[in-house]
């Protein structure tokens, strides 16, 4: 017998197993809950702390670079002293305006506060203030930063940071998230952080022959038809020859580690690739010629153009990454900018100074520069502008003679790399050694070759680089002024002449800076480069778009846009140039930008970066003209080729081209 | 006396009978909450391990092969720092983790697979069924394109309700998560 009493006692008891029940799993389902919520918005704030860190780090690197560009000679090692700095984004004030980098300046915290104000915007908004107006509050932004040779604590090793970075800013983001549900649980408070590190590392850029498109580099000559060939970065016919690298393949390029074309000329109608040689302009091999690219290496293939038979990958047409990897830098400076010194003496040098003159004045560049002059005034030589001539043996080897100073001899910055200018050019003898410096031809007469009709060998340790140029070459047009009778000599013979080889060979191994035995900051930039060669001593000028429609504007390296004149439907090898000065650069004739191999056997073999940056190119004439057996990275406006068994076969290059790039690292 | 007992007796019944009804579903709806919150903190965290594994590749390019650089890094194998699948691993802290093979996609796998597409091939390693090097992430230049799946088995109460095949069985559904980048340095 159940009494109510029992009854009503029962259904107490199963109400409060209910609230047992229903608190116990409450507590299950808050745990539950603040899983699914609580780690959730944790994951979420740990992507804008992740992205914010991101931006943070690379702003502050990108802000670095920036100023490293500005720098005098746009030095990329600007910041490679830079030593330990560190902002709190909470505390710090709002950037200023950066200025040009120097030794003097750092370690600037600048470039840290430009971060935090990219970590702002981006993600941490609102909380991560500055001093003058931010708030205060749960989110915080620190950012360190220090020279590359210290490496970054915050990468694990290994794998550890990349080698050879000039300079690194980690970025630490957090934030306190307050826990709703998992608070229950006795957890009320948790940290949310992200850790981002960039820096400015070295890069290398894959490839052996980059053809790039510059408004300059269309065919010189006299042809009718306007643009012609001017969107085009190979056109080559003939036989070519057996690539070294791989002995199945005869080709007229050979490539090895990849070819990288701007052009998208493919045959058919587009803007840019003139008439030539296929109607609508393409890239073209003709006959049996082929061009090789050597086996893959990682770089997308995204065909093949139109007439032109590439063998192999990588080949890469159009696109970011067809983008001149040295966009932007100026011709290589002179390695003794500025030091001055007494009279050379010619004749124990071994040359014909019935050739040479030097220049006397001591706040002139130094003994190494040299001019042919064939008449005296008032006891001074007069510059003719015509090429000098060396007999055949040992050039700036022999004892006295630059290169290697003997005692009473002037000081030098960095005897190991001297620079020597030639007003005129040179034309060797037979067989000449060139010891280790810079070799800058700087002008010659309007109608002539800058140089080389002897066989020229160099250094191949410290190695040789010649610069191609005019008597405007950054640093020599105040140089020249102070050459006597300099003014005599007339402007024609100052221009900037095409490269001419005939019957003769070019051994010459590029810049290698590590072998220097005093650094040269200013050349860091320059390692590898065995050979530039501006389009008339031009800083700037191409256009990105093409010569049509905009063939009387130009874009800069930077992006801006200037009213050039070239003349719509004229060959624009015989237009005028406009220099980094804003004038026109008038001294130069048709075939300035021209390097040549003629008919013959005029062959080279070239070790290091061949660079022919606004619309420069290579001209190959049909024979036997050969750029051969050569460990070299060749980057042109164009490579032309006339037949026979011409050809340029490239083997793997020893040295890698390489460029230093703001990057996350971490 | 005897009729009031009689309607506890009915009520009773009722209450049963209400208990079937509404508690049936309320349970349902209990289990449910627990397995999709389980679900959600599985495909976060699923999610999570990819985006940290793409990211962490992007940054270890082909410029850490070279210029003296030693900073590349592999694939695999999960075991072993630093490797991809170690960081996978362990931002991916709570997968499952079952020692069985990894079928190359699309196939659904009954552990915890990673698939890397880059330089064009896919490769499929588990995290922790004995997986090589695997692919070099050194070997890959400045902007090509990094992929990385995941699926995971998600064994749950729910999936009960309805029948799979093969290797999605009843009790298990398979959670996908996918990123991509390219590669910065």
């Amino acid at each position: 017998m159940i009494t109510a009493k029992q009854i009503s006692d029962r259904k107490r008891k199963s109400g409060g197993q209910a609230i047992v029940m229903v608190s116990l799993s409450l507590i299950a389902m808050s745990g539950m809950m603040g899983l699914a919520v609580d780690l959730g918005w944790s994951f979420y704030v740990q992507r804008e702390a992740q992205a914010a860190a991101d931006g943070a780090a690379l702003a502050a690197v990108q802000a670095a670079y920036k100023s490293m560009q500005n720098a005098p000679g746009g030095d990329v090692t600007a910041w490679s002293t830079c030593g330990n700095s560190s902002v709190d984004c909470q505390t710090a004030a709002r950037p200023t305006p950066l200025t040009a980098a120097s030794s003097g300046n750092c370690p600037l915290t600048n470039n840290l506060k430009a971060g935090c104000a990219y970590s702002s915007t981006n993600c941490f908004s609102g909380t991560c203030g500055f001093a003058d107006g931010g708030l205060s509050g749960r989110q915080h932004v620190y950012l360190q930063a220090n020279k590359g040779s210290v490496a970054p604590s915050s990468i694990p090793t290994p794998p550890g940071p990349p080698a050879n970075m000039i300079y690194w800013v980690t970025a630490t983001t957090w934030q306190t998230v307050p826990q709703l549900f998992s608070a229950i649980m006795g957890n009320p408070q948790g940290i949310v952080a992200s850790v981002a590190t960039a820096a400015i590392a070295e890069k290398v850029i894959p490839g052996s022959f980059f053809g790039m498109n510059k408004i300059g580099d269309c065919m010189f000559g006299t042809s009718t038809a306007a643009y012609q060939n001017c969107g085009v970065d190979i056109n080559v016919t003939g036989h070519g020859a057996t690539c070294p690298d791989n002995t199945s393949i005869q080709a007229y390029l050979c490539a090895p580690k990849g070819i990288v074309l701007a052009s998208i000329c493919n045959g058919t109608a587009q803007a840019g690739c003139g008439t030539s040689p296929t109607g609508n302009g393409s890239n073209y091999a003709g006959n049996s010629g082929t061009v090789w690219g050597g086996p893959a290496v990682g770089v997308g293939v995204s065909g093949a153009a139109g007439g032109l038979t590439i063998v192999s990958s990588p080949t890469v047409l159009g696109g970011a990454a067809t983008t001149d990897p040295f966009q932007g830098k100026p011709q290589p400076p002179l390695s003794v900018p500025g030091v001055g010194g007494a009279p050379q003496a010619i004749p124990s040098c071994g040359l014909s100074d019935a050739n040479l003159a030097t220049i006397t004045s001591a706040t002139q560049l130094g003994p190494y520069q040299y001019y042919h002059y064939s008449t005296l005034s008032g006891g001074k030589p007069v510059p003719d502008g015509v090429q000098l001539s060396i007999p055949a043996g040992s050039f700036a080897k022999s004892a006295g003679c630059p290169g290697t100073l003997s005692a009473g001899g002037t000081s030098q910055a960095s005897s190991a790399f001297p620079a020597y200018i030639f007003y005129g050019g040179l034309a060797a003898g037979n067989s000449v050694t060139l010891g280790p410096g810079q070799y800058v031809m700087a002008g010659v007469n309007a109608t002539g070759t800058q140089i080389m009709s002897g066989a020229l060998t160099g250094d191949t340790s410290v190695g040789t680089m010649l610069i191609l140029s005019n008597a405007n070459y950054p640093g020599l047009s105040t140089q020249l002024t102070t050459v006597p009778n300099s003014g005599s000599m007339a402007t024609t013979y100052q221009y900037q002449g095409d490269v001419d080889l005939k019957n003769t060979s070019l051994t010459l191994t590029g810049f290698n800076k590590d072998n220097l035995s005093t650094a040269i900051p200013a050349l860091d930039d320059y390692d590898t480069i065995v050979l530039w060669q501006d389009r008339a001593n031009s800083t700037v000028e191409y256009n990105k778009a093409g010569p049509t429609p905009a063939c009387s504007i130009c874009t800069k390296d930077d992006g801006t846009v200037v009213a050039c004149g070239m003349t719509c439907g004229t060959n624009h090898a015989s237009q005028a140039m406009y220099t980094e000065n804003g004038v026109w650069a008038t001294n130069k004739n048709g075939a300035s930008p021209q390097f040549a191999l003629n008919h013959g056997n005029g062959t080279t073999a070239l070790n290091g970066t061949l660079y022919q940056p606004r619309g420069a190119w290579i001209e190959m004439a049909s024979g036997t003209a050969q750029i051969s057996n050569s460990k070299l990275i060749i980057l042109t406006g164009m490579i032309d080729g006339g037949g026979g068994n011409s050809a340029t076969t490239l083997t793997s290059p020893t040295t890698s081209l390489i460029t230093y790039v703001p990057a996350l690292i971490q | 006396m005897k009729r009031s007992k009689n309607q506890k007796r009915r009520r009773g019944g009722q209450s049963v009978l209400e208990f079937t009804f509404v508690g049936i579903p309320l349970i349902f709806i209990l289990i449910s909450i627990f397995e999709i919150s389980r679900g959600m903190w599985v495909y976060q965290t699923l999610a999570y391990a990819a985006k940290a594994g793409v990211r962490y590749a992007v940054v270890h390019g082909q410029n850490c092969t070279t210029s003296g650089s030693t900073c590349a890094v592999n694939f695999g194998p999960a075991s072993t720092a630093p490797s991809l699948l170690w960081v996978i691993n362990n931002a991916g802290a709570g997968l499952d983790i079952t020692n069985s093979a990894c079928p190359a996609p699309p196939a659904v796998s009954t552990t915890t697979c990673v698939t890397l597409t880059a330089g064009g091939t896919a490769t499929t390693c588990g995290l922790v069924v004995p997986c090589g090097a695997g692919v070099s992430i050194g070997s890959l230049a400045t902007g090509s394109t990094v992929r990385i799946d995941i699926q995971t088995p998600f064994k749950s109460a729910i999936a009960m309700f309805w029948t799979g095949s093969a290797a999605n069985s009843w009790n298990s559904v398979n959670m996908y998560a996918t990123a991509s980048d390219t590669i910065k340095f």
